[in-house]
């Protein structure tokens, strides 16, 4: 069983908290990714779950092993660094197989290992290659390589792929998934990325300041956020929010025309965000929500019209190339099942 | 438990997982590795450095004379003060040394960085230059002193020579009140210039270029990028090379004992060099572990002034 | 760095040529000396017949101990180079990588750098007594000792500069990779500062050769090294002139041996000790 299990885990440095009371369970098997804005602390509970970093208060165990106080080589993981951290003085074959020679195996065995992992990686013609003689792309699948040799129980992701140049990020999002379909192990994957998070996840766990804002699958989190970071974070582009008062169980929002009223919401706040995803917008004749188009970016299958509405940006994603120019007025409908309201104070779902 | 055979099989990987245990002497090592490896310096720095240290204060305070191979320690802290302070050859040593080390120091500051300047500016043959500039550096200072000496040689020496053949009086470069601290300034001048030059060649390398061509494009002079902009941009590598040079500068012995040891009369009489005569010529080990102490205190207040002139001058 | 045109150029390349024979001019009249013989050398002359005496009577004569100052001098030189490498390197990985509490490591620096500073000959005195007891006075081994002493606060230092370079992440990997503390310094962190190893101890080598004032004091005419024969060759009442600037010739050639090979890592050690 290679469960791994956070329970009411703190980290503190000095006084400073950083990781405040996080319980999470992933299961044998899941591909999780832990995602979220720089400071908001995944990368410091990938490496307490690593045991690179010691544990404040709380417990985290793998298998069902507590391993708060074992050395990470202890614990039965291999982990992918950013900066793939090889070894620079040995050669690829020996970067992949030194955990094994650290365990005294056979030369042959660790040969056999070796050159599997290298094959299923396409790596078997630079065995004999330093890491400084190749390229990026080379060099993060000798870095996966290497954790693939140690036949872990967990794997664990340290952003790996922010180092690589967009295409073949792109490409290798798909590797490191394929791989981990085949391999069937536990993944933890840390990432800023939310299109890796979502394109990648069984579960996404969204981190906020050293807390859990939501965890879930990536569609539970893109089709009902539980609060309005998650809603702004996960989406590309991001969802668009507009500020609103609610009176009397209608929701109104400011324009140049005076107040709009949206439609009927329960809520008991009278301050109440409403978020709606730019491809949930539309362009009606009447009623709606009045703008001015700023930007058109056309990205050849579908565009995106930035408009001014009540003096902030609205993104409004279409497919095809709609017929509008800069400067032109459009009014925005939208359907209010697909929109969502946040408390505009905390941020929670309404 | 250790892995079986096949660890392909579930069971093999469901078995567990550890290392093989090696000796146990290398795990106990690892175990308390921190220890292994800081004890050693610890020990020796212990040993010679913080004990003889210790042993210092106790030696101070006593005169300490052989008989028959054995050591005989008399109390006598006031004897040892009152030779401290009547010492007039301790103080004109400390004068000798601050005169020589600000003199040789500045001179080698100017020289060293106009040097690094002027080879980072050539365009071929740095490293055969640098190769050459720092061979002083590698010597034995007492073959320097031993060097010079030869030099120096009022009636031989080449130095000598080269000024009657310009129609000049020789000059005796060791033997004249007047000159021999000179002299001795003209050695270090020779031995530690390239010290000075390979720190600041170095750090003058390093400069970024670009920072250099745009204020050529913006229309400065040679003598307006040296500075303005490279000798500014040189402050910490100054520093440093400063810092170092001054150290060693107060630390000189090899090179004076070489070459006139102390005299003539007292003219060239430096720090280490009357350490040395008191300890091992005067036989007076009590009172050489008082002036040691001395030394050292001095040696320490000196830093620690320097630093914060050092840190004042940053702040600006 | 600067532009050098014309006049400029002619007066920069005209002081470096100065500068360049200013270093290089010692070597050569000195070494004209060491093949003259003594009463060549008193007349000054500049014609004169050569000879190998003096270095024979350097090398090979009965009452010259410079073979066995050469001798003790490597001895010396070898072993302090090779236990100083080994206490500094540890003590330098030590401080760099392993837990220490902030107070202890600074505490441990600050006194390296204090000792670096006094001069040796205060420490003589206490020296003279502790190695009398112990019985390694004037023995090379008392010597070695001094000098692994003296060399080591430098040694600590370069090789703490070394080891800060290498990426943290790289010492993580080796951790999950099941290296222990012992495996990660031996086989990952010790072959890849194997070039401040080689700068090190260099620099070690050729300050151990060189120092005279505790070798002066330590030593017997039997353990004596060679930069305290060449200061014997200078206070003799009758001085041998010519064999002095043998001693001093002989006495270069392993700076000038470093200089062809080593040059690289001489530079890269004192500017990187330097720059901390």
């Amino acid at each position: 069983m290679a469960e791994v299990q956070l329970e009411n885990v703190h980290k503190r440095f000095g006084g400073v908290e950083v990781i405040h009371d996080i319980d999470l369970t992933i299961d044998n098997g899941e591909f999780v990714v832990l995602v979220g804005p720089s400071g908001c602390g995944k990368s410091t509970l990938l490496r307490m779950i690593a045991g690179l970093e010691a544990i404040s208060e709380g417990s985290i165990s793998i298998g069902g092993r507590i391993v708060n106080d074992l050395e990470p080589r202890e614990r039965d993981i291999a982990m992918v660094f950013q900066s793939y951290a090889l070894y620079p003085h040995m050669n690829v074959a020996k970067n992949m197989g030194f955990s094994m020679a650290l365990r005294k195996e056979q030369p042959g065995r660790i040969r056999q290992v070796v050159e599997g992992a290298a094959t299923s990686l396409e790596l078997m013609p630079y065995l004999d290659r330093l890491p400084r003689a190749l390229s990026g792309g080379q060099r993060q699948r000798v870095a996966m390589g290497r954790a693939i040799v140690r036949r872990p129980k967990v794997f664990l992701f340290d952003e790996p792929l922010s180092n690589l140049d967009a295409q073949l990020r792109v490409q290798m999002r798909t590797e490191v998934r394929k791989l981990h379909q085949r391999l069937e192990a536990t993944s933890v994957y840390v990432t800023h990325d939310q299109v890796e998070a979502m394109t990648m996840a069984d579960r996404i766990v969204v981190l906020d300041k050293g807390r859990i804002a939501q965890a879930g699958s990536p569609l539970e989190l893109y089709d009902r956020p539980a609060n309005r970071f998650v809603a702004e974070f996960i989406g590309s582009p991001a969802i668009n929010v507009f500020p609103g008062e609610v009176d009397s169980g209608r929701l109104f929002l400011p324009s140049e025309e005076g107040r709009i009223d949206i439609g009927p919401v329960s809520a008991h706040e009278k301050k109440v965000d409403m978020g709606v995803r730019p491809e949930d917008l539309r362009p009606v004749d009447s009623g709606g929500i009045p703008g001015t188009v700023q930007v058109i970016e056309n990205l050849g299958a579908e565009t995106y019209v930035i408009l001014s509405v009540a003096g902030r940006d609205v993104c409004w994603r279409i497919a095809g190339r709609p017929d509008v120019s800069v400067g032109d007025r459009v009014r925005l409908g939208f359907d209010l099942s697909h929109a969502h309201f946040f408390n505009a104070a905390s941020g929670a779902r309404i | 438990m250790t892995r079986s055979a096949d660890a392909e099989s579930p069971a093999a990987i469901e078995a567990g997982f550890h290392l093989k245990h090696k000796a146990g002497l290398v795990d106990f090592i690892d175990r308390h590795f921190k220890w292994f490896t800081l004890g050693p310096a610890a020990l020796l720095l212990l040993f010679l450095t913080a004990y003889p240290l210790i042993d210092l204060f106790a030696m101070s305070v006593h005169t300490i004379s052989f008989s028959q191979a054995k050591e005989i320690w008399t109390f006598t802290p006031l004897a040892n003060l009152r030779d401290l302070f009547s010492d007039d050859i301790f103080a004109i040593a400390l004068w000798n040394t601050l005169v020589f080390a600000v003199i040789s120091v500045s001179v080698e500051m100017v020289l060293g960085l106009a040097l690094a300047i002027l080879v980072a500016s050539v365009t071929a043959g740095k490293g055969l230059i640098r190769t050459i500039l720092i061979v002083p550096i590698l010597m034995p200072p007492v073959a320097i002193g031993s060097m010079w000496k030869l030099m120096f040689n009022l009636d031989f020496g080449v130095i000598n020579q080269a000024l009657m053949v310009v129609g000049l009086q020789p000059v005796d470069w060791l033997g004249s009140l007047s000159v021999a601290l000179f002299s001795i300034i003209i050695v270090d001048i020779w031995h530690w210039t390239p010290f000075v030059f390979l720190i600041l060649f170095a750090a003058a390398e390093g400069l970024p270029k670009e920072v250099i061509e745009a204020a050529r494009i913006d229309g400065a002079r040679n003598r307006d990028l040296v500075f303005k902009i490279i000798v500014p941009l040189m402050k910490p590598a100054i520093a440093v090379a400063l810092l170092f040079r001054v150290i060693l500068a107060f630390k000189v012995f090899d090179e004076v004992f070489l070459l006139t040891s102390g005299g003539p009369g007292t003219s060239t009489e430096v720090v280490s060099l009357h350490l040395y005569k008191v300890f091992f010529e005067e036989n007076q080990i009590g009172y050489g572990a008082l002036l040691s102490l001395a030394i050292i205190a001095a040696t320490i207040a000196f830093l620690w002034v320097g630093q914060r002139a050092a840190t004042a001058v940053g702040r600006r | 760095m600067l532009a050098l045109r014309g006049p400029s150029k002619a007066a920069a390349y005209t002081l470096l040529a100065f500068g360049i024979f200013i270093i290089i001019a010692p070597f050569l009249w000195v070494a004209l000396q060491s093949f003259k013989y003594q009463i060549a050398i008193l007349q000054g002359a500049w014609i004169f017949p050569p000879t190998w005496f003096n270095y024979l009577d350097v090398l090979y004569s009965p009452r010259s101990d410079f073979p066995l100052n050469l001798w003790n001098s490597i001895v010396v030189a070898t072993v302090s180079t090779v236990c100083v490498l080994i206490v500094g390197t540890l003590a330098a990985y030590s401080l760099s990588r392993l837990s220490w509490k902030r107070w202890i490591a600074r505490g441990f620096l600050a006194w390296t750098l204090i000792f670096n500073m006094i001069p040796p000959l205060t420490l003589i005195g206490p020296w003279y007594l502790i190695f009398r007891e112990i019985g390694l006075y004037q023995t090379l081994s008392g010597l070695i000792l001094a000098h692994i002493t003296l060399n080591l606060p430098m040694t600590i230092w370069m090789m703490m500069a070394y080891f800060n370079e290498i990426p943290i992440e790289i010492e993580d990997a080796a951790r999950v990779d099941g290296c222990r503390r012992v495996d990660a310094f031996w086989r990952i962190s010790l072959p890849l500062v194997a070039p401040g190893l080689i700068a090190a101890g260099v620099l070690a080598f050729v300050f151990s050769w060189n120092e005279f004032a505790v070798a002066l004091n330590l030593t017997s005419r039997a353990t004596a090294t060679v930069p305290v024969a060449i200061a014997r060759f200078a206070q003799e009442y009758e001085i041998q002139y010519g064999q002095m600037a043998a001693a001093s010739i002989l006495s270069t050639i392993p700076a000038l041996v470093l200089m062809f090979f080593g040059q690289r890592f001489v530079v890269q050690g004192l500017t990187m000790g330097a720059v901390k």
